[in-house]
């Protein structure tokens, strides 16, 4: 029973960030243009790097979000969700550094998702953490997530 | 480690794979994107404009009295870059109203006809991005003569100059 608990509570991270990234990245593939701009609202990158990234980035997106749910690809996919989340907290800390009032199309041109440069600050912060809550299990203790580990092997463990 | 490792180039080959497809997927779209970004502003001219230029003209400044004695003189046609509902609360007297996001419409406007007439955009205020681009709007649609009042409306009114409403 404690051992279903903890194994609900470590999928949690990983439908979430899942469902984020799948939802993110179709809905960029949807109006890459709109993509664009919001890259280029961070005034970082240079013009001959915003649409490759627009054009490539949801498809990566959409590789992380199903690659969680996968177990096999589930690490690296967990390490991609949590580099694409590093970047956005540190494209939005710069944007907020420099003043910039952006407003990211991270979900195409679903409005309600639109946030101003505070609000995707945050959520940024929020989506690094579910991704390394995702990552952590991974990496930090393998053992107890190895495929080749079967369920009488953890459950002689904890005895 | 080596878990880290492997991790790690997968990500890089997802990454260089994900470009990839975007970039075959793009090709294939009816309209794709261009390789290179073109900022709204530059998509907006080319769209007005009638070649396929990538460098547009600027309009050249005035000031203050230069745009009151070419309004005394009706010397020109004064056209505002607000939206509507600034553009009702008070305007340049004979100004036209035409927003940034509606410049095809001054294809369509009888006053706009004659692209020999020297035309004077104006905004709110110095910062306003928009006088710019209606002006630079102008130019790329082909008028000869396109200038803009940097001080706008607020420096307008301000002086007591006359208004319309």
């Amino acid at each position: 029973m404690v051992g279903h608990w903890l194994a609900c509570r470590k999928m949690i991270p990983r439908l979430l960030i899942s469902l984020v990234f799948l939802v993110a990245g179709a809905l960029k593939l949807g109006d890459p243009l709109a993509f664009a701009d919001g890259i280029a609202a961070f005034q970082i990158f240079p013009g001959w790097t915003i649409n490759p990234l627009a054009m490539g980035i949801p498809y990566f997106e959409i590789f992380a979000g199903a690659g969680i749910l996968c177990g096999r690809t589930r690490s690296a996919a967990a390490l991609a969700a949590c580099g694409l989340s590093v970047c956005f907290v540190l494209l939005y800390a710069s944007a907020l550094a420099r003043g910039l009032d952006v407003t990211c199309a991270c979900f195409g041109k679903w409005t309600l998702l639109q946030a101003s440069t505070r609000v995707g600050f945050v959520r940024a912060l929020v989506l690094l953490g579910i991704s390394v809550c995702a990552l952590r299990g991974r990496w930090l203790h393998p053992e107890r997530m190895s495929p080749e580990r079967s369920p009488s092997d953890l459950r002689g463990r904890r005895l | 480690m080596t878990r880290i490792f492997r991790d790690t180039g997968g990500v890089f080959v997802a990454f260089a794979a994900s470009c990839l497809l975007g970039i075959l997927t793009n090709s294939l779209r009816r309209a794709p994107l261009p390789m290179v970004y073109e900022s709204p502003e530059v998509r907006m001219l080319r769209s007005v404009s009638s070649g396929s230029q990538t460098i547009f003209r600027e309009p050249e400044i005035i000031k203050f009295q230069a745009a009151l004695q070419a309004w005394k003189d009706s010397a020109a046609l004064f056209v505002d870059a607000r939206e509507p509902a600034f553009f009702e609360e008070g305007h340049i007297p004979r100004a036209i109203n035409l927003p940034r996001g509606e410049i095809l419409r001054a294809k369509t406007i009888g006053t706009l006809a004659d692209k020999s007439r020297p035309l004077i955009v104006y905004c709110s205020e110095e910062d306003c991005e928009d006088g710019r681009l209606v002006a630079k709007g102008l130019l790329a649609m082909g008028h000869a003569h396109v200038a803009l009042y940097a001080g706008g409306w607020d420096e307008w009114s301000a002086t007591g100059s006359p208004v319309e409403k």
